[in-house]
């Protein structure tokens, strides 16, 4: 039986070595420069983390007349540069060897998105000194202009500030509310800087209780888990909250999905996007019931992972890649809120009002707090 | 004497055709996956040459061993549980815990690296076993299924975690936001076994990079097997442990203590799921994070099926997996292929391999019982 398994064996792999000797295509020219990205766990679709980076491969091969490989959407807008992303499975290994593979297949400038490539990168940049990497919202430390590694991160707190002054300042029954995702120190930047903003703008949010939260679950599922969401965000909305914000990605739908049924039950309720602008792709989707509920996001807090994706694509390409660290906050335009033509006529009368804080975290008046700790001793004025 | 001959030669066939099972399951399924392929536009030799190009390089064969280590512990811990006719489904929840105590013993302990690393394993070994030791309890005073208890057990496992990183092992330092615990001492890290097994490998031309985990678990998942293997085959209590999984009430008569073999066989497989997050905790990353590898526990019970319960089998079963695993990469780096749909090829090729496997099976043993009818 074993001589049987191996004959087999031994079969399959010449059967599939002569097929793979007769499938040479034709190489094309090849193109002057290659760049990589791996996603995070959910890849391309999510409409939130990992689509903004997508966005920004895209803006890429626009500028640079480049090309996406094997995507279906078919961007092409000529050879000069390509473009080709990847998805891991599973944990750390599975990370590392992606990035491993791009680097060995000659691309000379590689994206991990999101913080969990932290230890991959660090080994396989090793290996690659002429390979330079971009990591989204990770952390290494002791790098230099002359690495090749440059850390990309947000001040999501900031963000998250500006729309929680929005909550505030147009809260009517003086109650908001947070939905998180995972519970851990990234989403967490998120939940401190939105109570700190309604907190400042709005005195009667200071008060034990009025701003409610809460996380969905402890493990990734916890950012594709509408149903949760939806129901965390119910029973916000049941309590009297009248603006929830949510960090949750793909659950997000579900708080949305909350909103729009509160509204049509009678309540003058809303919601707040995140990373994308959320508000702009519900509102202007071909489907009538998601314009509905478009026109309940009130605005959104945005995420620029698109930017820095672009921004540091772009540096590479002219020959500019700087190692060390980026960050991407208010000053910089990294992080934002959504003020589009659907939520103009929402948010026009505290707009001044929110670019006014804007400048004063800018020039660091307030500093924003990162975490539910250093929030116990933010000023408040 | 003749009719010997034919009925040999006829239990020769029923053996191929068995043994053969498993490779037929395969070249199915790669059949079913290159349908997939040529329906979405692909050329399947391209996706074969994908495949074996990204597969069987220098770097892809070591990927496919290394990453087979914590499937093979996780098949072992499920098949050991199968053959006492008990539904593990909580390897998973074993396993998180395991690797947390592990990581735990690994970072605040201070022992001689000769002591800590042993340590450390039992770490591993202790937290799967009090993870399985409430369903067991549960189980043999209570009759509650296990398939029910384990289940719940994997989520409270899941939160705790969370809440012990958040808390108490909580290891972030600076600005990393990876939730984790702190490190390893270098006393508790795995030594790397690199020089040991390329100067074997070697003599065939072969070696494997610096850069893929060829550690210490390699050790520990070879002990698992040939221990799981001494174990059902060598041993009273593994007879016991089959006994009472082919027949409780047979076992009963046949003076065997069911419940104490059930609660024993559970804490057997509980010890060995606790070792399957040693690899990422005490080799790769160094510390514990919440964000490992997850449903390493559901695939282990895929590959126990496949191995037929075999500690041997469970070997195999474990590489063809991680064999998959890398072949997924190659069709994305490659090919056309999108990457949602990579997920539901590889999907099929699970389903097709177990189910093709066991058809055949049954249709061997209704001849043999055919065949045995007719000489009555």
């Amino acid at each position: 039986m074993k001589r049987f398994t191996v004959a087999v064996l031994v079969l399959l792999l010449a059967v599939s070595l002569v097929l793979s000797g007769c499938s040479k295509t034709p190489t094309t020219t090849e193109p002057k420069y290659k760049i990589g990205l791996v996603f995070d766990i959910g890849g391309r679709g999510d409409q939130s983390f990992n689509d903004a980076a997508y966005a920004g491969l895209k803006k890429l091969a626009q500028e640079l007349k480049g090309y996406i490989k094997d995507d279906p959407d078919k961007v092409d807008f000529g050879k000069e540069v390509e473009l080709k992303y990847l998805e891991p499975k599973e944990g750390g290994e599975d990370r590392e060897q992606l990035l491993r593979a791009l680097a060995e297949e000659g691309y000379q400038m590689i994206f991990a998105v999101g913080f969990m490539f932290t230890d991959p990168v660090v080994n396989v940049a090793k290996d690659f000194p002429n390979v330079k990497f971009g990591l989204i919202d990770g952390y290494i430390p002791d790098l230099n202009e002359n690495s090749n590694i440059v850390c990309l991160s947000f001040k999501e707190h900031e963000g998250s500030f500006l729309v929680g002054a929005i909550a505030g300042y147009k809260t009517k029954t003086n109650k908001v509310g947070f939905v998180g995702g995972m519970q851990m120190p990234l989403i967490e930047k998120f939940e401190a800087g939105y109570k700190a903003g309604a907190m400042y703008v709005n005195p009667n949010l200071r008060k034990q209780g009025a701003i409610f939260s809460q996380y969905i679950g402890t493990t990734g599922d916890a950012f594709k888990d509408p149903a949760k969401g939806k129901e965390i965000a119910s029973t916000f909305y049941n309590q009297g909250a009248d603006i929830v914000y949510h960090a949750s990605g793909a659950s997000g739908a579900g708080v949305f999905q909350a909103a729009y049924e509160a509204f049509k039950a009678g309540k003058d309720v809303w919601a707040i996007g995140v990373d994308s602008d959320q508000g702009l792709i519900y509102a202007s989707s071909s489907n009538e019931e998601d314009k509905a509920i478009g026109a309940r996001i009130i605005t959104s807090m945005i995420k620029r992972v698109d930017t820095a994706v672009y921004k540091t694509g772009m540096d590479f390409y002219n020959g500019n890649f700087k190692g060390g660290y980026v960050e991407f906050g208010l000053a910089e335009d990294g992080v934002g809120y959504a003020l589009n033509d659907y939520n103009k006529s929402l948010i026009e009368d505290v707009t001044a009002k929110v670019d006014e804080l804007k400048q004063k975290v800018i020039s660091g008046e307030i500093k924003v707090p990162t975490s539910n700790a250093e929030l116990a001793n933010f000023q408040l004025p | 004497m003749s009719a010997r001959t034919t009925a040999q030669s006829r239990e020769r066939w029923y053996r191929i055709l068995e043994g053969s099972a498993p490779v037929l399951g395969f070249l199915f399924a790669m059949l079913v996956m290159l349908v997939v392929v040529e329906l979405i536009g692909e050329s399947p030799s391209r996706a074969i040459s994908a495949i074996v190009r990204f597969s069987f390089s220098q770097a892809g064969i070591a990927y496919i061993f290394s990453q087979a280590m914590p499937l093979i512990i996780a098949g072992a811990a499920n098949a050991v549980a199968f053959q006492g006719g008990i539904f593990n489904i909580g390897v998973e929840g074993q396993y998180l815990f395991g690797a947390l105590c592990a990581g735990v013993a690994g970072a605040y302990l201070s022992l001689p690296t000769y002591l800590h690393i042993p340590v450390v394993i039992i770490a591993g070994m202790l937290g799967g076993m009090l993870w399985v030791l409430l369903p067991a309890f549960l189980k043999v005073y209570k009759g509650v299924h296990e398939v029910i208890s384990t289940i719940m057990m994997n989520q409270v496992a899941s939160a705790l975690v969370l809440y012990l990183v958040l808390g108490p092992f909580n290891g972030v330092r600076g600005q990393s936001l990876n939730l984790r615990t702190p490190f390893l001492k270098d006393t508790a890290v795995f030594p790397s076994l690199h020089d040991v097994i390329n100067s074997i490998t070697r003599l065939f031309g072969y070696e494997f990079p610096r850069y893929v985990a060829v550690d210490f678990s390699w050790l520990i998942s070879a002990l698992v097997i040939i221990g799981t293997w001494y174990l059902l085959t060598r041993t009273a209590l593994g007879l016991k442990i089959r006994w009472v999984g082919q027949n409780p009430h047979a076992a009963t008569y046949a003076g065997v203590d069911v419940r104490k073999t059930i609660f024993t066989t559970m804490m057997i497989s509980g010890a060995i799921a606790g070792l399957v997050g040693l690899q990422s905790v005490a080799y790769i990353s160094k510390y514990f994070t919440p964000n490992i590898a997850r449903g390493l526990g559901f695939t282990g019970l895929a590959i126990a099926l496949l191995a037929r319960n075999n500690p041997i089998g469970v070997v195999f079963a474990g590489l063809l997996f991680s064999f998959l695993n890398r072949a997924g990469y190659g069709l994305q780096l490659y090919t056309r292929v999108p990457n949602s749909l990579i997920g539901a090829i590889s999907g099929l090729m699970i389903l097709s391999v177990v189910v093709i496997d066991q058809l055949l099976r049954r249709y061997v043993r209704n001849l043999r019982r055919k065949e045995v009818g007719q000489n009555v």
